[in-house]
């Protein structure tokens, strides 16, 4: 187990404003998985995403980050500075964009995480990343120099170097071309399979689902239906079943 | 497209109120400074219509017969005799009463009521041993009528008079301060010697036109006679010079801090049309023309002007009744705050005019933006920056700032080559505001050098920042440089001119002690017996006593003789004749011409032996100088106005400083000055410029700052998402704060140095330019540069305070899903 979310609840507003984004949501993250999530816009996916990686607050429910020891930790009961420290060193990020810094190179940039919390590189690991995720050459580069496809592959860099409890992509592929996508989609499934680390994918793409172990999809804030092994045909009709 | 413009405004209002501010700063100063000069121009010109008040004819240095003849005429109704003679008040404890070390007056106490310039509480004055007294020093020293006030004649003896009767003299303020005691002119003549008449104002007998007047009056008089209207006329022209003089040293700073704000428009609008890139390019693809782009981008900029302005005339009132608090010691007359319409229409136009042309460059480009950008999903880099035509640029203006600065560096004339110099340093700072953008970058890096162990990866990441765009960093930063840059400058040069007069006091003049004249009201000093020389020669206490005199002359020169003065030093002898160097009638001169003066009528040939800067003790202005042996051949022996002594080994300063003190019993109008003293007071003199300076200076430096504020809370509203993705992958509140508040330092310490390091370099060359002849000794005031880098520091924190947190405390994912 990497990440356990317990009846989580998201609520926006309050009185006759208030949307219930996630409605008692409890759901598993395996170690060593990779998981998508998917539902229709406003389903809570990207609030499932956010709430728990940290980043959001929580309306109630529990949110647990499990260490390779299988100690939990939990989130929601986390300041802010604690939550920072706990992101930075075990949860990694792939954005839709605004993933680099434009100032640093890409190295700079892979680097950014242990820089923060001043711990030390690790080189053969750096190298090890680097050299599966293709991006030796580009390391001098700045992200305005590198493509769509690279840009990603350095913010795959950056969320591996850590060796996080759990990485969170956000619709990792949504700028890309489709041969871009397919490559980096490709490589966070090897980042699973031969580095073993845990990935989870917020995804409205079915193509993109279909490289996850197992698909998770929400509607109206509920976790409504689950598909392991995944393909393109499967995840199109439970989402064909949810869209009526 | 007023529409856009107006709803560009309201939707950006928060971002636009930096800008708003220092529109309000500048327009408030330019127009504050016009209001007061308004203000000052009025008081100057009731001051002086007083005089002019009712008369019908004024009749200028008429001789005393001249005057009995005219009160004579049968065309003359009233006259009024104008006196204004020299008369030491004594105080209570029987010491000189001085304003700024001047001592009082006396003047007629009987002229008619509708003429004179004062109101009588009493009665007037009628014979000798009556006296009036002018209401503001009589309240100052406690007398009321009845009392008895001592004055000092022209022999130094003190005289008791009776009050009769006090002076008001309402609003004028020509004599305030000063103490003024009203005398029958006669009184007058017999304390103070004086028979001079200043001027003589006259009333004609009804049916008599003022023409008419005048007429009669020149048949019985020699001396220049106007009509009342003619003088009022002159004397309105008169204030309007001397207010003008003023308000143009205010105005240069006016326009100062306007050009600083000019940069902190600028940089504003160029960056929210950057942020507006997609918004613009909407409007294009729906249709807008680039002329209606430029059109609502400019209506926008005039909106803010008019606004800014509009506040800004508000606070210039404000300012207006600041500055004459600041320059009272300039003793300008006070007059109540007059807000002229023309000053409040300029203060208006320049606001306007010069926002939306600060606002002119950003909105051409704007209009370049393609209808495409609005489909582009990638944030626009601002367009690649051309460093070659820059640098070459850059590199043009310099060699000519440099150029014009050695072309004033090869002046003969010390003043000339120094405005020279100036104007090569302005062109030379403008050459430095172009290059900056490619020199701005290497500096933030240096200075942020020595803070990297200490700032880690924030710190890494604010040099980044601050480096990402030179351009806008340059001109964020151009803004502070401008007004620490002045404010260096003055420094070096005031903190010099300061050393330098030291360092001529101590070498020229091994003294302990100077003894001055007090002076008169006119400005001239009351000169020092050779008694009081004798005296301090007599004592053994006192090893050196050095006389110094200077006595008016007319000089012979090729263009006729001119007034001046010969100066000299009691340790002077021989035939050293020493012409001052500068004087429009010396150019020609060369040692070895012979040079006429003249004295009572008689003629003296001197040979000429050399060229002087400067004056002597007690008398700046001496136009030669020669030795003491040929001062006394032609003047004879007389006051001194100036008297040097150095005390004897092992007597104590207390000691010496009591035997001076004793002299005040015989010669009451002294000042005596310890060398140390003369240092301190130049100190305060110095400091007291500084200040004002500084404050007025302080102002650009304010305004720069609201440009620091917006360009940081622009640039992180531009780095928003960026901003939560560094907080998403761990980057502290604490730290994203850090990040941001050491990149405002970091950019205000390169603009400070920048500033510093010009002010340095210009104050030393104008400083060594401006008082070259006298061997000019540089002080560079370290303490107060490395305060002005600290206050360029700590000002841009401040700056950047609300912006950093604003931005540490927004959500992650509200940020990120901000577009």
């Amino acid at each position: 187990m990497a990440l356990a979310v317990t009846d989580l609840v998201k609520v926006y507003g309050d009185g006759d404003t208030a949307v219930r984004a996630l409605d008692r949501v409890s759901v598993a993250f395996e170690a060593g998985r990779f998981t998508a999530i998917m539902g229709p816009s406003g389903s809570g996916k990207s609030t499932l995403m956010h709430c728990a990686a940290g980043l959001d607050t929580v309306s109630g429910g529990s949110v647990q980050v499990f260490d390779a020891t299988g100690v939990p930790t939990e989130l929601t009961a986390l300041g802010d500075t604690a939550l920072t420290r706990l992101r930075r060193k075990r949860i990694g990020f792939v954005f839709q964009s605004f993933n680099l810094l434009p100032t640093l190179t890409a190295r700079q940039n892979i680097l950014l995480p242990l820089e923060l919390s001043r711990s030390k590189v690790d080189e053969s690991w750096v190298r090890a990343i680097v050299d599966t995720l293709g991006l030796a050459d580009r390391l001098g580069h700045f992200p305005a120099q590198l493509s769509g496809g690279q840009q990603q592959r350095v913010a795959c860099a950056r969320a591996l170097i850590t060796r996080p409890d759990v990485i969170f992509a956000d619709e990792p592929t949504g700028n890309l071309d489709s041969r871009s996508g397919h490559e980096l989609l490709e490589l966070l499934r090897r980042s699973v399979r031969e580095l073993g680390q845990t990935v989870v994918m917020v995804t409205h793409d079915p193509g993109a689902a279909c490289f996850a172990d197992r698909v998770i999809m929400l509607a109206d804030g509920r976790m409504v239906d689950e598909i392991s092994s995944p393909t393109t045909d499967l995840v199109l009709d439970a989402l064909k079943k949810l869209g009526g | 497209m007023l529409k856009t413009a107006l709803a560009g405004v309201r939707s950006h209002a928060r971002r636009l109120v930096g800008t708003v501010l220092a529109a309000v700063l500048g327009v408030g100063f330019v127009t504050g400074t016009l209001i007061f000069g308004d203000s000052v121009r009025e008081g100057y010109f009731q001051e002086f219509a007083r005089t002019a008040q009712n008369a019908d004819a004024v009749i200028s240095s008429p001789s005393p017969e001249d005057v009995s003849r005219i009160s004579g005429l049968s065309t003359v109704e009233e006259v009024d005799v104008r006196v204004v003679a020299s008369l030491p008040l004594l105080d209570r404890e029987g010491r000189p009463f001085t304003n700024f070390g001047r001592v009082g007056v006396a003047v007629p106490s009987g002229g008619p009521a509708t003429l004179r310039a004062f109101d009588i509480e009493g009665r007037a004055a009628a014979g000798p041993g009556e006296a009036l007294l002018d209401k503001e020093t009589a309240a100052h020293l406690h007398y009321a009528v009845g009392d008895t006030i001592t004055v000092l004649d022209s022999k130094g003896a003190r005289v008791g008079l009776r009050l009769v009767g006090l002076m008001d003299f309402g609003v004028s303020k020509a004599l305030s301060g000063t103490s003024v005691v009203g005398l029958p002119i006669p009184e007058i003549t017999a304390l103070t010697g004086t028979t001079e008449i200043n001027e003589v104002a006259v009333t004609a007998r009804p049916g008599v036109s003022p023409d008419a007047l005048v007429d009669s009056l020149r048949t019985v008089t020699g001396a220049k006679v106007i009509t009342g209207d003619q003088r009022r006329i002159d004397l309105a022209n008169e204030a309007t010079a001397v207010a003008g003089q003023l308000t143009f040293i205010l105005l240069i700073f006016g326009v100062i801090s306007l050009v600083v704000a000019v940069f902190v428009i600028y940089n504003t609008f160029a960056i929210l049309l950057v942020q507006r890139i997609r918004e613009t390019a909407l409007l294009r693809c729906v249709g807008a023309t680039r002329r209606q782009v430029l059109g609502s981008t400019l209506a926008e900029a005039a909106l803010v002007g008019l606004v800014g302005s509009v506040l800004g005339l508000l606070l210039g009132v404000g300012v207006a009744h600041a500055l004459p608090i600041a320059l009272t010691a300039l003793g300008n007359p006070i007059h109540d705050v007059i807000v002229a319409p023309s000053s409040l229409l300029i203060g208006l136009i320049t606001g306007v005019v010069s926002t939306v042309l600060a606002a002119l460059l950003p909105a051409l480009r704007a209009t370049r933006i393609p209808p495409m950008a609005a489909l582009r999903s990638l944030p626009l880099t601002p367009a690649g920056r051309r460093a070659l035509p820059r640098a070459l640029l850059a590199l043009l203006v310099g060699s000519l700032g440099i150029a014009v600065t050695v072309f004033g560096w090869r002046q003969s004339d010390s003043q000339a080559g120094t405005f020279v110099i100036v104007a090569g340093g302005c062109i030379v700072f403008l050459a430095l505001l172009i290059a900056s953008p490619l020199f701005i970058g290497p500096i933030i890096s240096a200075a942020g050098a020595p803070l990297r162990p200490l700032t880690g990866t924030a710190g890494r990441i604010a040099i980044a920042n601050a480096r990402r765009n030179p351009g806008r960093s340059a001109v964020t930063a151009s803004a502070l440089m401008i007004g620490i840059g002045l404010m260096a400058l003055f420094s070096v040069l005031i903190s010099s001119i300061q050393a330098t007069a030291d360092v001529q006091i101590g070498l020229r003049y091994p003294v302990d002690y100077v003894i001055s004249g007090l002076r008169h009201d006119s400005g001239e000093s009351v000169g020092l017996p050779p008694a009081l020389a004798e005296k301090l020669r007599s004592r053994s206490e006192f090893t050196t006593v050095i006389q110094t005199r200077a006595v008016p002359m007319r000089i012979g020169t090729a263009g006729g003789a001119v007034d001046g003065t010969v100066g000299s030093v009691s340790t002077t002898t021989g035939d050293s004749v020493l012409v001052r160097a500068g004087r429009p009638w010396a150019q020609d001169l060369k040692p070895g011409d012979t040079i006429t003066v003249s004295l009572r009528d008689k003629e003296f040939p001197l040979t000429v032996t050399g060229f002087t800067e400067e004056g002597i003790p007690g008398d700046g202005d001496i136009d030669l100088q020669i030795s003491w042996e040929a001062l006394t051949r032609i003047a004879g022996t007389g006051d001194a106005a100036a008297v040097m002594v150095k005390a004897r080994d092992g007597v104590s300063a207390v000691a010496s400083r009591d035997i001076l003190e004793e002299l005040r019993a015989d010669f009451p109008l002294i000042d005596i000055g310890s060398i140390a003293d003369l240092s301190d007071d130049l100190e305060e003199q110095v400091a007291g410029i500084v200040a004002l300076f500084g404050g007025i200076l302080g102002l650009t430096v304010l305004i720069s700052l609201f440009g620091i504020a917006n360009t940081l809370s622009l640039s992180v509203f531009e780095r928003t998402r960026e901003s939560a993705m560094m907080r998403a992958i761990g980057l502290t509140r604490g730290q994203l704060r850090g990040t941001l508040l050491l990149e405002a330092v970091l950019l205000g310490i390169t603009a400070g140095s920048v500033g510093v390091a010009f002010g340095l370099i210009y104050g030393r060359i104008v400083v060594l330019k401006a008082i070259s002849v006298i061997g000019a000794t540089i002080a560079v005031p370290w303490s107060w540069l490395f305060g002005l880098l600290a206050m360029a520091a700590v000002a841009s924190l401040l700056a950047a305070v609300l912006p950093a947190r604003r931005a540490a405390g927004a959500s992650i994912v509200a940020a990120m899903s901000d577009t």
